[in-house]
């Protein structure tokens, strides 16, 4: 049995017993073992359990012919490849094609030249042999082909398809219009291809936006005139590099690119800077306390607002006249998040030095607009910072820092309606941002109004004016202290405005009474530290002065006695030119701070208010009457009116007269009220007692 | 027909000698030996179905005596065997006790030449 594996193992089927014998002698002399077999029938019966490697076989036998007996072996799977060769005595066409019709891979006529015999049939073995690993090399070739993607093409000369050798089932265009696509380039790559023998790579697509498709190309020799041409779909490919370029140089919230990107533009307008010279400026905006509509309402809700935002800034920056002046292309107006509710805006090659304000301008009023989200309203400020190169800096880390700082000085400062910045900001409820909503809408509307609290003239038991005070009835929560909602107003940068709208109730107010027994009372607002620090308040009073053209003296301004010390020097010119326009000037809460006195005698001033916390006192504590009686002293030795806040008894109007205090403010003598209230309340007032009306605020003159 | 001195060709007896296997069995002697016994079978064979006029008889014996007599040199066998075979096929016996005869004669001759040479089987 080992023989059959190291030599090849050959049948030989004849009914000729002494052909047979030669045969057999011929072909064990050219190596192969052989079997006999007298007949077609014993040959099929050895061929059951015998796997020969070559087959002879007489075509002249009695029982089965030789074709037959060709055709039965060659029916079966294993004989597909096996070498039957044919005996044949009769040497016309007619069987030797008999022969080949029935399967047979040769033929030998008789007689047979035996010397030879087993040359041939070596030769035939061998031959057999190639053509099978021939048709298994095809088959694999076949089976790769159909198994690769890539449609493979047969290109001539001139670039033209003339044959598509696999891939047809999977491509997913027609082939026809490919040459006309890609002639011209393949015409060029065929004659470099076939000259130098070098693979050639290119690359095409085909269609539009979503439905574009991506192609690479490789050509290689195939013919002396024919170059093979694979072409495979890299669509998937493109689509993800694009997509994980797009996840490192974009955000996924915004759509807008993300900070490597914003990075790798300013790096690359500094390179350019430096080579050509040439300015440009980056803006760092940052929403003003974004971070506790997040903390309170949640990110998915402060995404949604990123969104919109982030929209209304691409919008200022895609405005038409930038991208007529700037292009389209990102190069010269670059947006980007930075992360969080931070972006940057870099504007190269600027055209109008002015632009660089006309888009902050233009943002801070498109992001100010309310947004309305999850059925609430919201108004969301920007703070921005702006950085120009080469003048605040020359390297991307000083520049995007100095940006940053100006934005956190835009913030500190107040200004063109960006809201303050609290650095020690806590997360604050959902009551407190309702409040600041409602408080913003509050403005202009009839929920706030001013409430007047009387001044009596301690001396003379005349009214003396009033203490206008600031009352806000929420439409669904009612009345709302001052004490929870100015300092809401203080942080969401309300204040200005707030304190404008007082300023102008009142003057109209004044002007209101002017006619009436009421007339000639002066009227004393609350101004904030914040108006001092951050507007002109001097404008603002003479505009609300004049516009509702009352007199200046009837106009008194209350500051409490810390802000006037804050920025004592700023506010002394300030406040004197206040009061050579003729207004009246008194410190509030006065003795709760630290007051310098030579401060005091230098500051245009009219009176004192003595902090209510000593007059509530005054009753049982040694202490506060001494207080009281040292502020009182120094007032008047200063020429200053004294006035008691918070004299709730009689015997707290009792000690104040005996202290020589000028005048007394407090629910004692009357709460504060409406208008129509407190005018028939001086009015009764008036009737009651029967006194000299007095109309001179100076009592400080009776006392 | 071919005048031939000999019944025997020695080349084609020559030949099968080259496909002696080095110490098998003497090939030629057996093929000799296998001639005689069958051409004796064949040609009873013929006798017999040319008696019986049996026209495939005659064929397929006559096809056997041309292959094996061949095998031998006996190649003036070999043809007068062949035209049996072929009038055979034709399907005519016209002048079979002729030809039958004149086969046999030949094998005689044929058979007693490679009797000299190999002595009787």
């Amino acid at each position: 049995m080992k023989d059959n594996h190291t030599t090849p193992q050959a049948l030989v089927v004849d009914d000729d017993p002494s052909q047979r014998m030669l045969e057999a002698a011929a072909l064990e002399k050219a190596g192969f073992h052989v079997a006999q077999a007298e007949n077609g029938r014993v040959a099929l019966e050895m061929l059951v359990d015998m796997r020969p490697r070559l087959i002879l076989l007489d075509v002249d036998m009695p029982e089965i012919g030789g074709f037959e007996v060709c055709r039965k072996i060659r029916s079966r799977p294993e004989f597909k490849d096996t070498p039957i060769v044919m005996v044949t005595g009769h040497e016309d066409t007619k069987s030797i094609d008999k022969a080949y019709e029935s399967g047979a891979t040769d033929f030998i006529s008789k007689p047979i030249n035996w010397p030879l015999l087993g040359h041939r049939v070596r030769y035939i073995v061998r031959t057999s042999r190639i053509s099978q690993g021939l048709r298994e090399s095809e088959a694999r070739n076949r089976a790769f082909i159909q198994a690769i993607p890539d449609a493979i093409l047969v290109i001539d000369q001139q670039g033209r398809v003339v044959e598509q050798v696999g891939g047809a089932s999977k491509e997913p265009f027609s082939l026809d219009d490919l040459p006309v696509l890609m002639a011209s380039t393949w015409r060029r790559q065929v004659g470099y291809v076939l000259g130098s023998g070098q693979v050639q790579h290119s690359e095409f697509s085909r269609g539009e936006g979503q439905s574009r498709n991506f192609y690479e190309a490789r050509m290689v020799p195939f013919t002396n005139d024919r170059a093979l041409m694979i072409i495979r779909d890299i669509s998937a490919q493109k689509r993800a590099t694009a997509k994980v370029y797009r996840l490192a140089f974009y955000d996924t919230l915004t759509g807008l690119p993300n900070r490597q990107s914003f990075m790798a533009r300013l790096s690359e307008a500094i390179g350019d800077a430096e080579q050509n010279g040439g300015r440009f400026s980056i803006l760092y905006l940052d929403l003003d306390n974004f971070k506790r509509i997040n903390d309170s309402l949640g990110h998915s809700l402060g995404d949604e607002l990123l969104k919109t935002v982030s929209k209304r800034i691409e919008n200022c920056v895609r405005a038409d006249d930038f991208v007529a002046r700037y292009g389209r292309s990102q190069s010269n107006l670059h947006l980007a998040r930075l992360g969080g509710d931070e972006f940057t805006i870099l504007l190269r090659d600027l055209a109008e030095p002015e632009d660089v304000d006309l888009i902050a301008s233009r943002i801070i009023k498109a992001v100010s607009q309310p947004i309305v989200e999850g059925g609430r309203e919201f108004v969301i400020t920007p703070s921005i910072g702006i950085a120009n190169y080469p003048d605040d800096g020359v390297d991307t880390d000083t520049l995007v820092k100095n940006a940053d700082m100006a934005m956190y000085q835009a913030k500190e400062s107040g200004k063109n309606a960006v809201r303050s910045f609290s650095g020690t900001m806590s997360v604050r409820s959902l009551e407190y941002l309702d409040l600041e909503h409602s408080l913003r809408r509050a403005i202009g509307s009839d929920e706030l109004e001013l409430h007047y609290q009387p001044k009596l003239g301690l001396g003379c038991g005349a009214i003396t004016g009033f203490e206008a005070l600031l009352r806000w009835t929420h439409p669904d929560r009612g009345p709302i202290s001052p004490a929870k909602f100015v300092p809401i107003a203080e942080e969401a940068g309300l204040i200005l405005d707030l304190g404008e709208w007082v300023l102008h109730a009142a003057c109209r107010q004044i002007k209101a009474w002017e006619s009436g027994p009421l007339s000639g009372l002066p009227v004393a607002v609350n101004l904030s530290g914040k108006q001092f620090s951050h507007s002109d308040v001097y404008r603002v009073v003479m505009r609300a002065v004049q516009e509702h053209s009352i007199e200046p003296s009837l106009l008194e301004l209350e500051l409490t006695e810390s802000e006037l010390m804050r920025d004592a020097d700023g506010t002394i010119g300030t406040l004197t030119r206040l009061k050579k326009a003729g207004l009246a000037i008194a410190v509030d809460d006065f003795g709760t701070g630290y007051s310098s006195l030579s401060y005091l005698k230098k500051f245009p001033i009219d009176a004192l208010k003595i902090d209510r916390s000593f007059v509530m006192e005054l009753d049982d504590s040694g202490d506060n009457i001494s207080i009281c009686g040292a502020i009182i002293a120094l007032a008047h030795s200063l020429n200053l009116r004294v006035i008691a806040e918070g004299v709730e008894t009689t015997e707290q109007q009792h000690l104040l007269t005996f202290l020589q205090c000028d005048e007394m403010q407090g629910y004692y003598f009357a709460r504060p009220s409406d208008a129509p209230t407190t005018a028939r309340f001086v009015e009764d007032y008036l009737a009651k007692d029967r006194l000299p009306r007095v109309v001179d605020a100076s009592t400080k003159d009776i006392a | 027909m071919a005048i031939q001195t000999t019944a025997i060709d020695r080349a084609s007896l020559d030949a099968i000698r080259a496909l002696q296997a080095p110490g098998g069995d003497d090939l030629v002697a057996k093929i000799v030996r296998t001639f005689m016994e069958e051409s004796a079978r064949l040609s009873r064979n013929i006798e017999q179905a040319v008696a019986a006029s049996d026209i495939e008889g005659v064929r397929a014996n006559a096809h056997s005596l041309k292959s094996c007599s061949g095998n031998v040199g006996a190649n003036q066998l070999a043809v007068l065997a062949r035209d049996m075979e072929t009038a055979a096929r034709r399907g005519t016996l016209d002048d079979a006790d002729g030809a039958l005869s004149e086969l046999q004669a030949e094998l005689r001759r044929a058979v007693a030449e490679l009797e000299g040479m190999f002595g009787a089987a």
